[in-house]
C-alpha cells in the first residue's frame, strides 16, 4: 500500500510548479519597446538648467582642417552599437569625406575617450589629444518595437518556439552628425540620417535577429546620413563666404616661394656662359 | 659674319621679362588675386594656375627670378626657337601648379617664377649635353651645384639664400617639378623634331650645326 502525500508536500509541489511556470512565461514576454539614445545636448551641456548662451565671435577655419569624428557616449548601461560597429561606421564616414581637399587628416576617436556628460571640457581634451580642430559628433536615437503575432501561441508546443516566427520587431534609428569648431565651440552645421528595419523571428532566434537588426539600422542610418552631411557641408561652404562670423584663411607658415635665389642666379649665369662659349667658332 | 635676323632676337624672353615686371608693379591686392591660393583654386579661380608663376613676394624675389628667367629664356629661344619657348611658358605654369596642388597639399600659397627658370635650365642643359659632348664635364658641375642647392633647400627648408619674407618657405618641390617638366619638354621637343634634322645633327659637327 502506497503512502499518501501529506498536505505540506503537496503544497511544496504546487509552489514549485507555479514558480517554474511563471519563470517560463517570463521568457516569453519581452518589453514592448526598447530605447537606446545618446544625445549631443546631454553630452555637451550636462548640467544646463537653462538654454546655453551663444558667445559672439568669429570662427576661423584654416583648411585643410583636421577633423575628428566620434559617437556621443551614451548612458552607463546604454551603449548602443558595439565599439567595433561604431568604429566601422565612423570609418565609413571618414572614407566618404577623405577626398575633399579642404579636409586634411580625419581621426576616428574611440568612444572610451569621451565621457558621458563630459561637456566641452572633455571635447577640448580630446581635440588636443588627437590634434583636431573640428569634431563631428554622431548622436543616435534607436527605438525597437517588439510585437507578438497570433501564431506565437504555437510556442507552447515547444517545437513552435524554434519554427514559428511569432515575434516581430521594428527598429527605427536616427543618427545625427553635429560638426563643432572646438576653438569657438560653435556648431558649424549638422545633418541627420534615419532608417527603419523590420523583421520577425522565432522565440529562440528573436534576440539574435533583433540585435542584428539594430546593427543594420545603424549602418542604414549612416548611409542615409553621408549624402546629407555632404550637402550640409557644401551649404556651409557657400554660407561661409558671406557669413561675417566665419572666416576661412590659410594656415600660417604654409606659404611657399619659388625663389631661385642668388645661388640659382649664379648657376644660370654659368649656363649662359657655357651656351655662349659653345657658339663661338673654333 | 651672320646677319642679325629678327627671328634670332630673343623677343619672347624679353617680353616675358616685361610681363613679369608688369606683375611686379601691381598693387599687393592684385598680386594676392594672382598668387597660387589652394583654397581659391578649389573655389574655381583657375587663372591662378598660370599667374602664380609671374607674381612674387618682394622686389628682390622678382628681380632674381625674372632676370634668371630672362637669361635662360633667351638661351632656350636662340637654341630651340621661339615656338618651343612659347609652348614651355604657356604649358608649364598650369601643369606645375596642378602638380603642386596634388603633390604638395600643405602648400597653400605660392608665388615665383623659379620653377619656370628651372624648367628652362633643365631643357637648356639637356640640349647642350646632347649636342656638345665636350661640355659635359662643365655641365655636370653646373647640374651638380644645382642638385646640392635643391638638396639643401629640401633638407633645411631655409630661405636664407632667397629674398623671401618671414613665414614664407622655399617651395623646393616646385624646383623639383620644374626639373621634371624641363626633361619632359626636352623629350617632347626632340621626339617631334623632323627626322631629317635629327639625322643632320648626328652627321654634322656640333659647331657647324650651331653656327
Amino acid at each position: 500500500m502506497h503512502a499518501m502525500p501529506t498536505n505540506s508536500s503537496l503544497r511544496n509541489l504546487i509552489v514549485a510548479a507555479a514558480v517554474l511556470l511563471l519563470a517560463g512565461c517570463a521568457t516569453l514576454f519581452r518589453p514592448q519597446q526598447e530605447h537606446r539614445a545618446a544625445s549631443v545636448v546631454d553630452y555637451l551641456y550636462p548640467n544646463a538648467s537653462e538654454a546655453p548662451q551663444l558667445q559672439p565671435g568669429t570662427t576661423t577655419l584654416r583648411p585643410p582642417v583636421r577633423v575628428g569624428i566620434a559617437f556621443v557616449p551614451g548612458g552607463q548601461w546604454d551603449s548602443g552599437a558595439s565599439e567595433q560597429s561604431k568604429r566601422l561606421l565612423l570609418e565609413r564616414v571618414k572614407a566618404a569625406f577623405s577626398q575633399y581637399a579642404y579636409i586634411g587628416r580625419i581621426e576616428v576617436i574611440p568612444s572610451n575617450y569621451l565621457h558621458a556628460r563630459g561637456g566641452f571640457d572633455n571635447l577640448d581634451q580630446v581635440a588636443r589629444l588627437f590634434n583636431v580642430e573640428i569634431i563631428a559628433l554622431l548622436s543616435y536615437d534607436q527605438v525597437q518595437f517588439n510585437d507578438t503575432r497570433a501564431a506565437a501561441v504555437l510556442y507552447w508546443t515547444i517545437v513552435g518556439a524554434y519554427v514559428i516566427r511569432g515575434d516581430k520587431y521594428d527598429v527605427q534609428t536616427l543618427v545625427d552628425a553635429s560638426v563643432f569648431d572646438v576653438a569657438s565651440r560653435k556648431l558649424l552645421f549638422r545633418a541627420p540620417g534615419s532608417s527603419q528595419v523590420k523583421g520577425s523571428g522565432t522565440l529562440a532566434s528573436f534576440s539574435e535577429r533583433a540585435r542584428h537588426a539594430q546593427d543594420v539600422g545603424y549602418v542604414k542610418a549612416v548611409d542615409d546620413l553621408i549624402p546629407q552631411l555632404k550637402t550640409a557641408m557644401d551649404d556651409f561652404r557657400e554660407r561661409s563666404k558671406h557669413d561675417a562670423q566665419v572666416k576661412v584663411e590659410n594656415k600660417a607658415g604654409y606659404s611657399g616661394g619659388g625663389d631661385i635665389g642668388a645661388f640659382g642666379l649664379l648657376i644660370a649665369g654659368a649656363l649662359l656662359v657655357l651656351f655662349h662659349a659653345q657658339r663661338k667658332p673654333v | 659674319m651672320r646677319s642679325a635676323s629678327p627671328y634670332r632676337w630673343p623677343w619672347l624672353a624679353l617680353a616675358t621679362l616685361a610681363l613679369g615686371l608688369a606683375f611686379a608693379v601691381l598693387p599687393e591686392s592684385l598680386r594676392v588675386a594672382c598668387e597660387y591660393d589652394r583654397q581659391a583654386l578649389i573655389d574655381g579661380e583657375a587663372w591662378r594656375l598660370w599667374t602664380a608663376h609671374f607674381v612674387h613676394f618682394s622686389a628682390r624675389h622678382a628681380g632674381v627670378d625674372l632676370s634668371t628667367l630672362a637669361m635662360l629664356g633667351m638661351c632656350v629661344q636662340r637654341r630651340c626657337g621661339w615656338r618651343v619657348l612659347a609652348s614651355l611658358l604657356t604649358c608649364a605654369p598650369p601643369l606645375l601648379s596642378l602638380a603642386l596642388y596634388f603633390a604638395v597639399p600643405e602648400l597653400l600659397v605660392y608665388r615665383g617664377a623659379s620653377a619656370l627658370c628651372v624648367a628652362c635650365g633643365a631643357m637648356l642643359s639637356l640640349t647642350l649635353w646632347c649636342d656638345v659632348p665636350t661640355m659635359r664635364r662643365l655641365l655636370s658641375g653646373t647640374v651638380g651645384a644645382f642638385a646640392c642647392k635643391l638638396a639643401y633647400e629640401a633638407t633645411s627648408g631655409a630661405a636664407s639664400l632667397s629674398g623671401l619674407g618671414g613665414g614664407v618657405c622655399i617651395a623646393w618641390q616646385a624646383h623639383l617639378l620644374g626639373v621634371a617638366f624641363g626633361v619632359f619638354a626636352f623629350t617632347v621637343w626632340r621626339s617631334r623634331e623632323p627626322a631629317s634634322i635629327q639625322e643632320n645633327r648626328d652627321a654634322t659637327p656640333t659647331m657647324e650645326l650651331l653656327a
